[in-house]
């Protein structure tokens, strides 16, 4: 395969984003560049195939955070310069973190902010919890959820209820792991596949910047493959009614579509435009609909199709839901004790806060010159603590 | 005429400390019943739940009022707080005598005058100390009747507050069936029962570190040059850990108070803490120095907005008598070295030395608060003839 330079990066992020990202890895073949960041030192030892990336060890000697988002946060905090340096460079990154747990609430906000300082197109795949994790886990990652949003120019949510549904709940568990880790992974690749391996109808990956920088908002995606001899009407069919687009998948929402054609050297022309008209059929006549092909011998016979559905589409800089100001991180998380930090696009009008934070979150905020004293001084002073 | 017993109480931050004090034919102040409890729903000085923090009133005025045997009916107390602020108003008049003489009218317009500062519609004044009066370009005049002049002049230090701090502090009171005869601001407090007479000619600044407030209060020439309070104490000292080192309060709070020190010593080395397993999270080792450092960054900062705010009153170079600290912040290790590097001056813990009946106490810097307000007390009735006392009187009190 001839590799083009585009700085592309997939990132995993916490136990689950890590485990995902490795399984993409395996399932692309090829060298890709990926890292993983987590706080469980125990969690990524089993990953070989990508460098992970432990955060917070000073402080959390290599443990997990039990859940506690905050901690996931402080991680990155701690090893800020370091996630800074093994990202400078990226111009396209591919996040994909596990919602529900510590470091992938808590964690992914920040590294999503590291990211875009370093100018980075962000495509963020989240997935949910499976319902019989709990309530207060689910919750909390939906708490989560809109912070993922703010950060990302795209972002994938995934409920793994959706992703499992798709590989069939009556597979052996062993066997829906590795199909659902496969179908996964190929949504987490197919920006690699559709601009790093040429085919008969290639993306440029400024179009696909482009397109992630247009259509900033929550996206669906969906995976289908078929053999045989009407595989392309089978599979545009699978497509479209894919468990992973949830419970309704309404297509005449999508506003705009980017599709992954992937099949052996004996596709044809024929399959080609057979598997564009049905899905435009599907679609609203508006919606934009870029496709790539990628032939790729190991798909002799068969054809996969991957979709990402741009549903919401907002104005460049827009937020959504702007009439109302987004939730900060420490709104919506909890605040690191005496944290001060605004969201991306409250920053240049911060607010003085009027009660204090954290531990003195009952009474007055002591502001003194400018500064919030509840917040921790060395932190305020920028001491390095050699512990 | 012996004087009844009074009580005082100070509803600090991390404690409710009630004193019930009686005076003897001698004028000597002996604090005969003393109370102590942990305090909750107050931070920084402000009630954010009366119904916690009156738990720890109850206990510790009944307490003091079982080791005295008095029966503690109403009592003073003590505030200290960010919302607390000092300013110097002057107040001028001409001298309206035909031999130009100051007579005793004279004084007290300019005094009314001096007294009178404008502040906004939730704020109240607690206390007025004349600093000195101005006879036309002579300054420092501490009593201006009789002297000829033309233009009279008063410096007052106006200590004012936020209203409804103060009554929520009024409210956990009186939630225990208790009056609350008189509020008094801490800074005042601790000069009474801390400083010497010497100290306070030579020039001197006692500062009172709380839990989660500091206050200040500063002698120059002998008369009481600015005072004041920030909403930082020693909560802030256990929280800075608390985030530095992933610590549970209550471990930062037993951490900070055996092991912690004001100064980064290059003694510490490689000198490890041990963190017990704790809350799910194992056993683990942190770094000595870096305690340390977290202390004394935040210890330093507390003391260089004390230093400014001296500074900018004029009278840093006028302390001879350097700095006095008290307060429960009073016994971390270190503290008077880290004074004396940032102030230039001596430094020492405070005792309340003005009282008897604390010599045995352990820290007793921790009730100098307390017991100066006590003596303000007694002071007050002793000028009043009454308990609840009258402001105009206190620089009477104040300056001796």
């Amino acid at each position: 395969m001839i590799e083009k330079q585009t700085n592309l990066m997939l990132i995993g992020v916490g136990g689950g984003g890590c485990h995902f990202a490795s399984a993409a890895v395996r399932a692309f073949g090829g060298a890709l560049p990926a890292i993983g960041f987590d706080t469980d030192a125990l969690a990524t030892r089993g990953i070989g195939n990508m460098r992970c990336m432990i955060i917070g060890a000073q402080r959390f000697d290599g443990h997990g955070t039990g859940g506690d988002s905050v901690k996931g946060r402080q991680a990155v905090r701690d090893d800020h310069e370091a996630i800074r340096a093994a990202l400078a460079g990226v111009r396209l990154a591919v996040v994909v973190t596990a919602l529900g747990g510590g470091v992938g609430n808590g964690a992914t906000p920040e590294l999503l902010q590291i990211l875009h300082d370093l100018g980075a197109h962000i495509l963020c795949f989240a997935t949910l919890p499976f319902e019989l994790e709990g309530r207060e886990r689910c919750q909390a990652a939906e708490r989560a959820l809109p912070l993922i949003e703010e950060g990302s120019d795209a972002l994938v949510v995934l409920p793994m209820d959706q992703l499992y549904a798709a590989v069939g709940v009556q597979t052996p568990l062993a066997d829906a792991i590795r199909q659902a880790e496969e179908t996964f992974g190929a949504g987490l690749t197919l920006l690699w596949r559709l601009i790093l391996t040429p085919g008969f109808i290639s993306l440029d990956p400024e179009s696909i910047l482009a397109m992630l920088t247009d259509t900033k908002g929550r996206c669906r995606f969906s995976v289908a493959s078929a053999t045989g001899a009407s595989r392309a009407t089978e599979a545009v069919a699978k497509l479209c009614c894919s468990p992973l687009l949830g419970p309704t998948p309404a297509l005449q929402e999508a506003q705009a579509v980017m599709l992954g054609i992937l099949a052996g050297g004996d596709l044809r022309l024929a399959e080609l435009t057979e598997v564009s008209q049905q899905l435009r059929a599907a679609l609203a006549p508006a919606c934009e609909l870029r496709l790539g092909t990628v032939l790729d011998e190991r798909y002799a016979g068969h054809i996969k199709l991957v979709a990402i559905f741009f549903d919401v589409l907002r104005e460049k800089g827009a937020v959504p839901g702007a009439e109302s100001e987004p939730d900060t991180l420490a709104d919506v998380l909890g605040p690191i004790p005496g944290e001060r930090r605004t969201s991306r696009r409250a920053r240049g009008k911060a607010a003085i806060r009027q009660t204090g934070q954290g531990r003195f979150k009952d009474v007055d905020a002591t502001w003194l010159n400018g500064e919030d004293l509840d917040h921790p001084t060395y932190l305020r002073q920028g001491i390095t603590l050699d512990r | 005429m012996a004087l009844p017993p009074i009580a005082a109480l100070e509803i600090g931050t991390t404690q409710t400390v009630a004193l019930v004090g009686e005076i003897d034919d001698m004028r000597r102040v002996t604090i005969t019943g003393r109370g102590v409890y942990k305090t909750s729903g107050v931070r920084k000085g402000q009630v954010f739940d009366v119904d916690l923090a009156k738990a720890g009133v109850a206990k510790a005025v009944q307490q003091a009022s079982e080791e005295s045997n008095v029966d503690v009916g109403s009592l003073l107390l003590a505030v200290s707080g960010g919302h607390i602020e000092a300013k110097v108003n002057r107040g001028s008049v001409p001298v309206r005598g035909r031999d130009r003489i100051v007579s005793r009218e004279d004084v007290e317009e300019v005094t009314e005058l001096a007294q009178s500062l404008v502040l906004p519609s939730d704020r109240d004044i607690m206390h007025t100390v004349n600093q000195s009066f101005t006879l036309d370009d002579q300054t420092g005049i501490l009593k201006p009747e009789g002297l000829s002049g033309a233009q009279l002049s008063l410096d007052m230090l106006v200590i004012h507050t936020q209203r409804n701090r103060i009554d929520n502090l009024r409210k956990v009171v009186q939630s225990v069936e208790m009056d609350v005869e008189d509020v008094v601001f801490s800074g005042l407090c601790v000069a009474l029962s801390s400083l010497t007479s010497e100290q306070k000619r030579n020039g001197v600044a006692v500062i009172d570190l709380g839990g989660g407030t500091t206050s200040f209060l500063a002698y120059a020439d002998n008369v009481i040059a600015c005072a004041g309070s920030f909403g930082v104490g020693g909560d802030h000292i256990t929280n800075d850990l608390t985030v530095a080192f992933n610590l549970p309060t209550g471990r930062a709070e037993d951490l900070k108070r055996r092991q912690g020190h004001a100064i980064v010593s290059s003694s510490t080395g490689l000198k490890r803490l041990i963190i017990p397993e704790e809350l799910g999270m194992q056993e683990r080792s942190i770094s000595l120095k870096a305690f340390h450092t977290v202390i004394n960054a935040r210890q330093a900062e507390t003391l260089r907005l004390v230093r400014s705010a001296l500074h900018e009153a004029g009278i840093l170079t006028r302390l001879n008598a350097g700095i006095i600290f008290t307060g429960g912040g009073a016994a971390l290790p270190g503290l008077t070295e880290l004074g004396r590097s940032i102030f230039g001056l001596p430094c020492l813990i405070g005792e309340p030395c003005n009282v008897g009946g604390l010599a045995n106490v352990e820290a007793p810097a921790a009730y100098a608060t307390a017991a100066g307000l006590v003596l303000y007390g007694f002071k007050t009735y002793q000028e009043t003839g009454i308990m609840r006392p009258v402001k105009e009187f206190l620089q009477g009190i104040f300056r001796r």
